[in-house]
């Protein structure tokens, strides 16, 4: 460095205020705690663990869903028949005297499984 | 606080002179300076990741923040005439007083390149290296941006 070089680095610079690292550092909106736990980074092997776990839980979760849903089924079909035995007389028992016959038109439709 | 918190904070405090220079060079007005590095610095405590070369980046942010404040022309009127001067040093003398206002004037007649460099380099304290990473130069090419750039300034200054 010559002699000119050092005149000219003698020359007195513009300094920043010290106000500055305030601005800077001081004035910084903190995160919340949401938003710093959404922006955490984990791997993918993790983020795979995770995923597989939600939905073998998920699968477990709906299977246990259905066999409530099969008991409560069963459930009100018991009640069905214990409604039928209470009936004392069937509908459909023509072996009565005509008195006791249903008035009206009866319509029967029955549906057969396979072919007579 | 997170590490990379710390180590912006540790940075600022240890070069905060050579960022808001090397912002100065750009926008010429010391205001604009600290805009520029503050904007710098907000950007950069949103990062996720540390950059490999801390300081090197951070220059290179205030840098480009400053190119951005620069060709928005905000406050162009603030522009002062000592450039990247004190420009009220107590210390002065008559005789610094205008050798500073000569140097000024003859820095802003240089090209972009030159001029910046050679605040980088004599007023910022980067060295050569640290200004081709910034830039993204080769060395050479900033060698002889400052070399050229202090004849020139040399010529102007040294004439009778």
């Amino acid at each position: 460095m010559d002699d000119f070089e050092q005149r000219l680095r003698m020359l007195p610079v513009a300094r920043p205020s010290a106000g500055l690292r305030d601005r800077i550092f001081a004035s910084r909106p903190r995160q919340t705690i949401l938003v710093r736990l959404l922006s955490r980074r984990i791997a993918m092997g993790w983020a795979a663990v995770l995923v597989v776990t939600a939905g073998a839980a998920g699968f477990a979760l709906s299977r246990l869903w259905d066999a409530a849903s099969i008991h409560s089924v069963r459930q009100s079909s018991i009640e069905l028949r214990i409604v039928e035995a209470a009936s004392t007389r069937h509908d459909f028992d023509l072996t009565g005297t005509k008195a006791d016959f249903l008035t009206g038109k009866v319509s029967v439709e029955i549906e057969t499984q396979q072919e007579i | 606080m997170g590490p990379l918190e710390n180590d912006l904070e540790r940075l600022y405090d240890e070069s905060a002179q050579q960022l808001f220079v090397c912002a100065l060079a750009i926008t010429r007005c010391p205001a604009l300076a600290e805009d520029a590095v503050h904007d710098a610095f907000r950007r950069l405590l949103s990062l996720k990741q540390r950059p490999e070369d801390l300081k090197v980046y951070a220059l290179r942010s205030v840098r480009n923040a400053a190119i951005d404040i620069h060709r928005k022309g905000r406050r162009a009127a603030a522009l002062t005439p000592t450039y990247v001067f004190d420009a009220c040093d107590p210390r002065d003398q008559v005789g610094l007083m205008e050798f500073k206002n000569r140097v000024a004037a003859a820095l802003l007649k240089l090209p972009d390149d030159e001029r910046e460099t050679i605040v980088q380099h004599l007023y910022g304290g980067l060295t050569f290296r640290e200004i081709a990473e910034v830039r993204e130069n080769s060395l050479n090419t900033v060698a002889s941006w400052y070399r050229r750039g202090l004849e020139k300034l040399r010529r102007e200054l040294e004439e009778p």
